[in-house]
């Protein structure tokens, strides 16, 4: 993935040291055409009351431009299943919010690309789960992958700049090298991951997606998986930027550190962000040094931990807590690591 | 006073030796400012002494007309009824009998002084015409007197015309034969021909062109009748796009070329600076710059490219508007306000207030290069938030703070 510039990476460090929301992540919709195993809404695609309107959105765009939100990244569920999505992207940019939209593209016909090109957005995500097979396979819909590759020729041909998000899974690993080479001809930018994070439900996604580190270790390329990078966190380091740079609103107005750290803050529907953002609970976050994580004093496997508070909270409520999934994650990437200082295949 | 004895005797017809007339409005054409059945006095007057706006009468064929005043070129004056869209067929100077001072209604009541007398608002659409008519509407005319010859060769079977302005002469070349609609359905000299652009060259504008071709930009044609030109740009080589458009891309696609940003915004000159005023429309950019200085450079559209000593430069990207370079003082997003207030900006905020991402098509990932170049302006140069209102002093002010 490009790096950003170096007034851009100036800018986030400073917003998160300043607690300054300079990202926000917007879910227009829980619900989705698609049913992808590993998506941590999979069980929760059924609307649980009335979505956030135009109106309410626009009010909260309002709110976190006085705010001094620069980011807005909107996701689902499948934004395009709002037949007001363009609108309310259109709003968001009337306020001069950068946007980067999140979407599996099956719904991107020729009209809605153009539609979506004049919102000029920075970035249109698209997820590719495997070649053909192994992604419809993922998806659960027959004829997905097709689709969503023509999404992204229609983008790309009118100027979007489409990045393919390539969720690497052991279901997936076989087309791996082949998917790179796809991704390469057919989006502007590419990025692999292997982040599977619980379901809203906290259950963990199945240990059988996991990609193992030996296969990881087998790829003839370097996918530079971030997750997968030493973190080597010194204990003063804050844990993530959930709650200090970035929050979340979901379709129900409800607002979170992050899309995957569930911890209500409160709703925008009846208080104002900013008295949530400047509340106790995302104060006491704020406080969360790598060093205070009660669980990890004395664990061999900290340099390799990427600690994620969101998933921590999911499986057990306390987002300090280590739980199996993240120390399961820790140990892969220490034995990919050793296996790659090794020269390991 | 006119200097041809044709139209001398006809002034005289009306005036007698007498330096001012009056004049009974026939026909509804400058209603509702000076309704049918008004009474004009009218003194007599050179085209040297009209302003534009000017309420001006006119002796046509065999009818006195009194028309509204628009702008001078060679030997041609152009006016326009009030309730017309589009302007007379240029008049021969010697036509002007002379500019109305003073008019009462039908009742006798006196009119204002606003409906016939220079307005600033025509300035603009007096320049537009001027421009027009001046470069190339005049050729065409039959009996019409032929403009001043620019030093430009002229290419194949059309007819050829010269747009000028800020000292720059562009050639557009005419389709033969066919009929040159009334310009002026715009007031922005952009689009105002039907024409194509087939040549664009001057020693001055030359590097420009250059310039744009480094940045992939290739001019082929414009048709000005359509508002669209012909654009070729690598892989779209026939890409067609609106005039005003066509500058702002071939502007953007330099920029993103050059690690430099285009904003929507309006820039000045001063003595103290060169300033930006963006934001988006009906915010107020125009005329906060046009009341900040007299020097304004750029309207609506603003290409900052970065200079060799690391710093901002404003830079030239339509032939229409000037073309020096400046160093950029300030960024200031104006809005109407009770009162001066001048409030820094800086950050996330300062960038999304200056982002600028217009739905056209641009390179991928300009979108990006737009973001960074952005958080680095506003990084560099100090940004504002100003409230003002018309009236209020605004160089004073401003000249005090940031000045």
């Amino acid at each position: 993935m490009r790096e950003a510039s170096p007034e851009i990476s100036r800018l986030r460090s400073a917003a998160a040291e300043n607690a300054v929301p300079l990202h926000a992540q917007i879910e227009l919709t829980h619900r989705c055409n698609l049913r992808c195993r590993h998506c941590y809404l999979h069980d929760s695609h059924d609307a649980r009351g009335e979505e956030l309107t135009l109106s309410e959105l626009t009010g909260i765009f309002a709110q976190l431009a006085e705010m001094q939100t620069l980011f807005l990244a909107f996701t689902g569920g499948e934004i395009f299943l709002r037949p007001d999505a363009v609108d309310i992207i259109r709003a968001a940019r009337r306020l001069g919010f950068a946007c980067v939209l999140l979407t599996n593209g099956t719904l991107i016909d020729d009209r809605l690309a153009g539609r979506i090109a004049d919102l000029q957005p920075l970035q249109v995500h698209v997820s590719l789960l495997g070649l053909e097979q192994a992604h419809d396979a993922m998806t659960m819909q027959p004829g997905s992958f097709r689709q969503t590759l023509a999404a992204m020729q229609a983008l790309r041909s009118r100027g979007v700049k489409v990045v393919a998000k390539l969720v690497v899974t052991r279901e997936a690993i076989a087309d791996a090298e082949a998917l790179r080479r796809l991704a390469a001809e057919q989006a502007d930018e590419t990025v692999f991951s292997t982040t599977l994070i619980p379901t809203l439900a906290g259950d963990n996604v199945g240990e059988e997606l996991h990609v193992r580190p030996e296969e990881l270790c087998r790829l003839s390329f370097d996918c530079k998986i971030p997750e997968f990078s030493n973190p080597g966190w010194p204990p003063e380091a804050t844990v993530c930027n959930a709650g200090r740079g970035l929050l979340a609103v979901s379709p129900y107005g409800e607002v979170f550190p992050c899309i995957g750290f569930r911890m209500q803050l409160g709703n925008a529907r009846e208080t104002a962000l900013e008295e949530i953002w400047r509340g106790e609970k995302l104060r006491q976050l704020r406080l969360l040094r790598r060093g205070d994580l009660p669980d990890c004093a004395g664990c061999d496997r900290q340099e390799y931990c990427t600690f994620c508070p969101g998933v921590a909270w999911s499986v057990a409520g306390d987002y300090r807590r280590a739980v199996p999934e993240l120390c399961q994650k820790a140990e892969r990437l220490r034995k990919f690591l050793d296996l790659k200082r090794g020269g390991g295949r | 006073m006119p200097d041809n004895p044709a139209w001398r005797e006809a002034a005289l017809d009306l005036c007698g030796e007498a330096e001012e007339c009056f004049y009974t409005v026939k026909l509804g054409c400058m209603a509702p400012g000076i309704p049918a059945g008004a009474r004009v006095r009218v003194i007599k007057c050179g085209v040297d002494e009209l302003s534009p706006g000017d309420v001006v009468l006119l002796r046509g064929e065999g009818e006195l007309l009194l028309h509204r005043f628009l702008a001078r070129w060679d030997s041609y004056i152009i006016c326009k009824a009030d309730r017309r869209r589009r302007p007379d067929k240029p008049w021969l100077k010697e036509a002007l009998i002379g500019k109305a001072v003073e008019a009462v209604d039908g009742r006798g009541e006196k009119l204002s002084a606003g409906n016939f007398l220079a307005r600033g608002s025509y300035r603009l659409l007096g320049f537009a015409a001027g421009v027009a008519y001046g470069c190339g509407l005049l050729a065409g005319l039959k009996g019409g007197k032929a403009l001043p010859p620019p030093d430009l060769p002229c290419k194949g079977r059309n007819d050829v015309i010269y747009l000028k302005s800020c000292g720059e002469v562009w050639k557009i070349s005419l389709p033969a034969g066919e009929a040159i609609d009334n310009p002026l359905e715009d007031v922005k000299p952009t689009a105002v021909f039907d024409a194509e652009l087939q040549v664009i060259r001057t020693d001055k504008i030359q590097p420009a062109r250059e310039e744009w071709q480094l940045a992939s930009v290739e001019m082929q044609a414009i048709s000005l009748s359509e508002k669209q030109g012909l654009l070729a740009l690598g892989a779209k080589p026939n890409l067609r796009l609106g005039l005003e458009t066509f500058f702002r891309l071939a502007a953007m696609r330099r920029a993103v070329a050059q690690g430099g940003v285009f904003l929507h915004a309006s820039s000045v000159l001063t003595e103290t600076g060169g300033y930006i005023f963006h934001g988006s429309s009906t915010t107020g950019k125009t005329t906060s710059a046009e009341t900040f200085g007299d020097r304004k450079r750029d309207d609506d559209f603003v290409l900052l490219l970065p200079d060799a000593a690391g710093g901002w430069k404003r830079a030239s990207w339509n032939p229409f508007v000037g073309g020096e370079e400046f160093a950029v003082t300030a960024l200031i997003r104006p809005r109407r306000g009770e009162g001066f207030n001048l409030e820094k900006v800086a950050g996330g905020e300062a960038v999304r207030e200056c982002l600028y991402l217009p739905p056209v098509s641009l390179p991928v990932a300009a979108q990006e290069s737009q973001l960074a170049g952005v958080a680095k302006i506003t990084a560099d140069i100090p940004c504002y938030r100003l409230a003002w209102r018309k009236g209020d002093d605004l160089p004073g002010f401003l000249g005090g703070e940031i000045g």
